[in-house]
């Protein structure tokens, strides 16, 4: 029987701004247009003002349904779509201006499925080392690093040569991992790491991802519909609904005392493994509004409990009703706007 | 396939995970000890495999083989000369002593005839598809790459060839061309390029939306690199399957150019141009008139066995 073996959970990073953040995100927004019909067009808002901050070290989830547009602000940042409007700074650096080549060597991605996420004509080896080639890394340099990647996910080198057909789920996500961290980048994006494996996979894929940032000095940005999951990883969550942040603060805290209604039903969603404790009666009413056209005002108002009138006039904007808590809901309308 | 023990495992199971760590137990590791070594198997060695392990695909690939082989070495073959005949011994029936398979109208051996015509129809049937696919596949692969409006319209004018049947297309061009196998090799190129463009625009449009074309363009690649080291390799299967099957197509359609007058002219010993000289004799040594004929249909077969095996083998699923 193995031993499970738990690491323990990082100290949390400082929750003041004395430490500067390594990626801040102002204001991101993205439309995609859509045809509607032979002459309509119509427009898909799927990420709307979005801002934060992510500082060195840490582990910031991101945790919202599907199609909340989670993804998109992941490939937003990576550059792989361009913002209809916003700004992203890397370091204090223009992320929207830089050498593409420069960025790529600095914040990386872990995508989804691992099935589809590598190349499956190119052995695991090749597969790793493209992001080297890319960068005009020597061949011998390539070996020995492809090497040193495998091991450190987990994988015996000889596995570089193994094509990914030969490989299971689990292996291909470390060898998805391990190429992401080919050109030694200080932040990671996941996106949904986990959520095409097995439960058993999952647990060990994590705890690979735990290990490696505290050996590695690595910041994570978490993302996952999986909130047992994000709990575990992260040291900060953002909650999105239909485009836009509408919570934001500590991960513990968020467990302990969630502010916008929106977050108390997912949390009251997630199901409880004692039988004596029946999922609660928290249920949210309809389906989520499509994003061609979303509410006015606070975006989850046709489905909150809550609603009041002034939810459909206007946008509610962040506030700070406790200390590193950010919230953007009327009822706590009357707390101390948060600067950004 | 035997099962050894993962090499070098033991040092793994008493170093730590990572460098400048505590060691770990042995039993905590234990999922990777138990890891069974298995021989990397490259994508095309597992096709390989797959089709020598398709009974089809071995009598395919046997028959072309002998129908392949035979054409390319019609010279050690055969001592009779394919052009000049004699004329007295012309017609002789299959079995003849000296003539295994007859001698046709003007009294050429039919063996040699048939071999050195074998160099003839083959290469009217496989040049034209190899021309077809290089264009076709770029075209295509263009076309999806750039999408919305360049590659609509790229698309749209190979679409215009589908108004004409295929052989009428390949007569139309090869007689503007005039005779002679040259001209139906560029015939048959032009008719086959539309609809291998068709299978590589579909191809790529798939390819395109995977998550490991992201993954190439987050490590900086840019456009070329990403269609060449990672798109390409992976169109390759469906456009090798669909000109595989047309091959069989080509060699038909070459012989029909030829049998009407448009391909290789007479006394070249192409199957089809045999065809239609030996057509007035065929009351009087029908099985002698019919062997050009049995050869396109076994080639054309061959092909279209090997390309449906072919399918089969190159559909790799994960373990």
């Amino acid at each position: 029987m193995p031993v499970v073996v738990a690491p323990e959970r990082p100290a949390a990073p400082p929750t003041t701004t004395a430490a500067e953040p390594i990626l801040k995100v102002a204001d991101l927004h993205k439309t995609f247009p859509v045809k509607l019909g032979m002459f309509k067009r119509g427009a898909v808002s799927a990420v709307n003002g979005v801002s934060f901050d992510v500082y060195p070290g840490e582990t910031l989830g991101i945790v919202g349904e599907s199609g909340c547009g989670k993804s998109t602000t992941a490939r937003l940042i990576m550059r792989l779509i361009d913002p209809t409007a916003g700004d992203i700074t890397f370091d204090s650096e223009d992320a929207r201006k830089m050498n593409r080549l420069v960025l790529y060597r600095r914040m990386q991605m872990v995508f989804q499925d691992p099935y589809s996420s590598v190349n499956p004509r190119m052995s695991i080896g090749e597969n790793i080392a493209f992001p080297m080639k890319v960068h005009s890394y020597d061949s011998d340099q390539m070996r020995e690093r492809t090497a040193t990647l495998l091991r450190q996910v987990g994988l015996h080198p000889n596995h570089a040569s193994y094509f990914p057909h030969q490989m299971s789920g689990g292996q291909l996500q470390r060898v998805n991992i391990a190429r992401a961290l080919a050109l030694e980048p200080k932040v990671v994006i996941c996106d949904e790491p986990v959520s095409a494996l097995d439960k058993s996979i999952q647990a060990q894929v994590l705890n690979l991802l735990k290990d490696l940032q505290r050996d590695l000095n690595l910041t994570y940005i978490f993302i996952s519909h999986d909130l047992n999951v994000v709990e575990y990883m992260s040291d900060r969550v953002l909650v999105m609904y239909l485009g836009q942040v509408v919570e934001s603060c500590a991960s513990d805290e968020l467990y302990r005392n969630p502010l916008h209604p929106y977050t108390k039903v997912l949390l009251s969603s997630i199901p409880k493994t004692d039988p004596d404790e029946r999922t609660s009666g928290e249920q949210v009413s309809g389906e989520i509004p499509s994003p061609l056209n979303p509410p006015s005002g606070c975006r989850f108002r046709t489905r909150c409990p809550s609603a009041m009138a002034m939810c459909a006039e206007s946008r509610p904007l962040m506030r700070q009703p406790n200390a590193d808590h950010n919230v953007a809901c009327f009822l706590y309308e009357s707390e101390v706007p948060t600067h950004a | 396939m035997g099962v050894q023990a993962l090499p070098g495992s033991d040092e793994f199971s008493h170093s730590g995970l990572l460098d400048g760590h505590a060691a770990i137990p042995a039993d905590v590791l234990h999922w990777r000890d138990s890891e069974q070594s298995v021989t990397p198997r490259s994508y095309y060695g597992e096709v390989v495999r797959r089709l020598l392990a398709d009974r089809t695909a071995v009598f395919a690939l046997g028959l072309l083989l002998v129908i392949v082989g035979s054409s390319a070495l019609a010279m050690v073959l055969t001592p009779y000369d394919p052009i000049v005949g004699d004329v007295s011994s012309r017609l002789r029936p299959i079995g003849t002593p000296g003539h295994i398979l007859g001698t046709d109208e003007q009294g050429r051996d039919m063996l040699s005839r048939l071999l050195y015509g074998g160099q003839l129809s083959l290469l009217a049937g496989i040049i034209p598809v190899m021309i077809a696919t290089t264009i076709g596949t770029l075209v295509g692969a263009v076309a999806a790459y750039m999408g919305k409006a360049t590659g609509a319209i790229l698309m749209r004018i190979m679409d215009m060839s589908y108004a004409f049947p295929a052989i009428l297309l390949a007569i139309a061009i090869a007689s503007s061309l005039g005779a002679g196998i040259s001209s139906s090799i560029v015939a048959l190129s032009i008719v086959f390029i539309p609809p291998i463009s068709r299978v590589a625009e579909s191809a790529t449009r798939h390819v395109m939306v995977q998550e490991y074309i992201e993954a190439a363009r987050i490590s900086g690649a840019n456009t070329l690199w990403v269609i060449g080291d990672q798109v390409l390799p992976n169109i390759f299967s469906p456009i090798f399957v669909y000109a595989s099957s047309l091959v069989g197509l080509s060699i038909l359609i070459a012989s029909a150019l030829s049998f009407i007058g448009l391909g290789s002219a007479p006394p070249a010993p192409e199957w089809g141009a045999m065809l239609s000289s030996l057509r007035p004799s065929v009351y009087t040594q029908p099985a002698v008139v019919a062997l050009p004929g049995l050869l396109i249909f076994l080639t054309s077969v061959g092909f279209n066995m090997l390309s449906t095996s072919l399918r089969d083998a190159l559909d790799v699923k994960h373990s």
